[in-house]
């Protein structure tokens, strides 16, 4: 069944989308981080380079914080419209304390960018966010799919 | 068993959506399940319908209309003899068109399924400019649904949701469109007690709703 007949539309002027994904551990600096400000930064920075770096429709970017005590989640769908995050549980904390450690589940989900662009710009992003803290961060899953969707 | 297909862009609003619907009906106890497609291998909804106490079963790494369409129907298989659920919700891929799921989603044994319904989500504050670059995907979506929901209705303007409802309702004339704002849950009214006729005794939850009070917009 898989392969071979396909209903994929035909391809549309915004071009192709190569899904992203990328599991890290978040490590946080001496100071405490606002999580979800660190969340909505990353995302809204994210949205606004892949704009610039030419994506000709921003999909969905999504992610998911899981803390000790809770997972916070965020998510953006314009650059216009920002990033809307929330805690999924009362009593999440809403601080990533000094030396606590996170676990990031981010999708990147864009026309026009391929996975390795895309790739480049988390990265960049991640370095950027969590060093404001004196944080740092390590990959623990990384990459697309290699499917193709016109 | 009753199955809903979720279709609709990236973003649309079709994992809140499915939350809403899927407590509404485990008020009543129903046995429901949600299988999620993700098109990378990092899944996000599935943990999201996990932390909103889901059972659920994801398909990452690929569109299931049309590259996974046998781990959908090996799923399906799978979750009738675990759980034996009244209704399964399939929240597709935001890339996905209803009849290439529903393609796979018709291998499975007919006999076992009593009902197979689409609902197609559309964000209206990105419908216009998705539409023009788009269109083959965002119209295949449309015109494949059941039923419309179109959400966001606390984020877009008035010409934002007035010109999206009109192009709906120009692609898909005869099909039910709901509007749904997540800072008013009475307004999924309508779209519930839809769901209730289309998912059966399963989406009982709204049994207690007054389906008059619906938010259709058309027809």
């Amino acid at each position: 069944m898989s392969g071979g007949h396909c209903h994929e539309p035909p391809p549309s002027a915004a071009g192709h989308l190569e899904p992203y994904g990328i599991r890290a551990t978040l490590r946080c600096g001496p100071s405490a981080a606002d999580a979800r400000l660190l969340l909505a930064t990353l995302l809204e920075g994210l949205a606004a380079e892949c704009v610039a770096a030419g994506a000709t429709v921003i999909g969905h970017l999504k992610c998911l914080l899981h803390l000790d005590g809770g997972t916070l989640a965020c998510n953006l769908t314009s650059v216009r419209g920002g990033a809307s995050c929330g805690a999924w549980s009362e009593g999440t904390p809403a601080w990533l304390k000094p030396g606590e450690t996170a676990r990031l589940d981010l999708a990147v989900l864009v026309y026009g960018l391929s996975a390795d662009v895309i790739d480049g710009l988390v990265r960049a992003r991640l370095s950027d966010a969590v060093a404001r803290h004196g944080g740092a961060w390590t990959v623990d899953a990384a990459g697309d799919t290699g499917h193709r969707h016109p | 068993m009753r199955l809903l297909l979720f279709a609709g862009f990236l973003g649309s609003g079709k994992t809140t959506l499915i939350l809403a619907l899927a407590r509404r009906a485990a008020v009543d106890r129903a046995r429901v399940c949600v299988l999620v497609n993700e098109v990378g291998e990092v899944g996000i909804d599935g943990e999201v319908l996990r932390l909103g106490e889901m059972e659920v079963v994801e398909i990452t790494g690929g569109c299931i209309c049309c590259q996974i369409g046998v781990d959908l129907v090996r799923a399906l298989r799978d979750l009738e003899q675990e759980f034996r659920p009244d209704l399964v919700i399939v929240e597709a891929t935001g890339i996905a068109t209803p009849e290439g799921v529903l393609d796979a989603i018709r291998r499975y044994p007919p006999q076992t399924l009593e009902a197979l319904m689409t609902v197609t989500v559309v964000d209206p504050t990105r419908f216009e400019a998705l539409h023009e670059v788009l269109t083959p995907l965002i119209e295949a979506q449309i015109t494949g649904a059941d039923c419309l929901v179109m959400t966001k209705a606390d984020e877009a303007s008035p010409e934002e949701m007035e010109t999206a409802v009109r192009a709906v309702v120009e692609l898909a004339p005869d099909t039910p469109v709901f509007v749904a704002d997540s800072l008013r849950p009475e307004s999924l009214r309508g779209f519930l007690a839809w769901a209730a006729v289309a998912g059966g005794e399963a989406a009982a939850g709204v049994v207690a709703i007054d389906a008059g009070a619906g938010e259709a917009a058309a027809p």
